[in-house]
């Protein structure tokens, strides 16, 4: 091991310091693309389904915008909408919320709206507006509730099964297909 | 070789012996920066701004609910004071948002479960190189004797490759083991949400976003063209998301640098100005003017 820094050693350590960073760089741009990989992966699926999912149902109490005291509980297949009156889809959804509320209540099922950084004033028009006085709306003025449902945006609905535990969720608009299809499901 | 040359060798010698030392301190400061908490007890307001910092804005990109002025990270804000006012410490309410919005609302990696890599692994690839650098030193002559320069460049040729083996450690297993577990550490759901008795869920029970979301969602996530080939054939029918659709299709055009954005935006102004997006994208055409 002996020679000059010039003598026929330069070449393997040049050699192996190149292939030393040539590694960390290959490493590097792996990890990289194991990143971005993930990344996409995640974005590809849109939304993910609710952490909620098989979970039992969290608490949903408040005062509705009618001003009586109101607490969820479980015993029933429920529901749960959450909206606001200066939410566009919402606008179109609640209609549809409320036809369904009509149409199975008599058959056990129970609709229960979280109405969701709203004016009270304007969510009670919007309601008388559409026909929908009747929809039960838990009002949640500054977001807490729907937080406290691992809300993303307005709207989404769940489903709960009578014994509490939350068994669909859809971020966006629902349709009556959908509802039909996920509360026969678990009525 | 000259006066100078022999001074600026033993020079080097000398730095070459202090190296290590400098190295293992730097990697014990960060190694107890990581571990140990901050002294004081904070305030309120400062641990809310601490459990919202290390908490994702659902509808953000890559922003804490600390720092988002989105309604939702707001919201968050509200809870997370209220729940630290009511006495829950900091752990308990990042568990809380997990076990309503998955793994991912939580920024940092956590330090228990398979998180906790990411956190030792950087540290422990440190010491590992000095420790490496140490045993190749110890093997080979002392600098001043002959051969000392033939021993060196063998010495950083191993360097190179225990530090690529080091920092390939530190940030592909973590990456990989975390990326691959996903839930990995969802252990600790708070009791108030603990799964009940009955199965688990079933995930064909989770419907996916309608394509307007979805584009939405691709848009926010820096893929327009994506985005706007979700959002083209709803905003060319009416519906009820259509408005949604021809803002999603217009703002993905206009990221693109389409200049059929301009006109999409306006036919989007011109069927829907009451729209709550309206002015802001009045202002954005404005603007591009």
């Amino acid at each position: 091991m002996s020679g000059s820094p010039t003598g026929p050693l330069t070449r393997p350590r040049h050699l192996r310091v190149l292939l030393g960073v040539a590694a960390v760089v290959v490493l590097l741009v792996v990890a990289d693309l194991a990143g971005a990989f993930r990344g996409r992966a995640d974005q590809a699926d849109g939304d993910a389904p609710s952490a909620l999912l098989g979970e039992k149902a969290p608490t949903l109490a408040g005062t509705t915008i009618a001003g009586k005291r109101y607490r969820w509980r479980p015993g029933k297949v429920t529901v749960v909408n959450i909206w606001a009156s200066w939410c566009d889809p919402c606008r179109d959804e609640v209609p549809l919320i409320a036809r369904f509320q009509r149409a199975w209540s008599s058959r056990g099922v129970r609709v229960v709206t979280i109405d969701t950084r709203d004016g009270i004033d304007l969510a009670r028009e919007f309601l008388a507006k559409v026909g929908a006085r009747h929809l039960l709306a838990v009002h949640d003025p500054d977001g807490r509730l729907a937080v406290s449902w691992g809300v993303t945006g307005v709207p989404e609905t769940f489903v709960v099964d009578a014994h509490g535990v939350v068994r669909a969720h859809r971020i966006g608009e629902v349709d009556a297909s959908w509802l039909t299809d996920e509360v026969s499901r678990w009525a | 070789m000259g006066v100078t040359d022999l001074g600026r060798s033993r020079l080097g010698a000398r730095l070459r012996r202090l190296w290590p030392y400098a190295a293992g301190a730097v990697a014990l400061v960060v190694l107890l920066l990581v571990l140990l908490p901050g002294g004081g007890s904070p305030s309120l307001d400062e641990r809310a701004q601490d459990v919202a910092g290390r908490l994702r804005c659902p509808t953000c990109v890559a922003e804490s609910a600390a720092d988002s002025t989105s309604p939702m990270a707001e919201s968050m804000r509200v809870e997370i004071r209220r729940q630290l006012a009511a006495g829950r410490s900091e752990d308990r309410v990042i568990a809380w948002f997990r076990a309503r919005y998955g793994n991912d609302i939580v920024l940092d990696p956590q330090r228990q479960g398979v998180g906790w890599l990411l956190w030792v692994a950087p540290p422990a690839a440190g010491l590992a190189v000095v420790a490496g650098y140490l045993v190749v030193r110890r093997r080979r002559p002392p600098a001043d004797e002959p051969g000392a320069s033939a021993a060196s460049p063998l010495t950083a040729g191993r360097l190179a490759v225990a530090l690529t083996v080091a920092v390939g450690a530190a940030v592909v297993v973590p990456l990989l083991v975390v990326g691959g577990s996903g839930d990995g550490s969802s252990a600790s759901a708070p009791a108030e949400t603990a799964t009940p008795g009955t199965s688990s869920a079933d995930p064909s029970t989770a419907a996916s976003a309608d394509p307007v979301t979805r584009a939405f969602t691709l848009l926010r996530s820096g893929r327009p063209a994506a985005a706007e080939r979700l959002a083209r054939p709803v905003a060319d029918r009416t519906g009820a998301d259509r408005p949604l659709a021809l803002l999603v299709l217009g703002l993905a055009q206009r990221a693109e640098g389409e200049p059929a954005a301009r006109r999409t935006l306006q036919r989007f102004l011109h069927r829907y100005p009451h729209h709550p997006a309206a002015a802001d994208v009045r202002r954005l055409i404005g603007a591009a003017r």
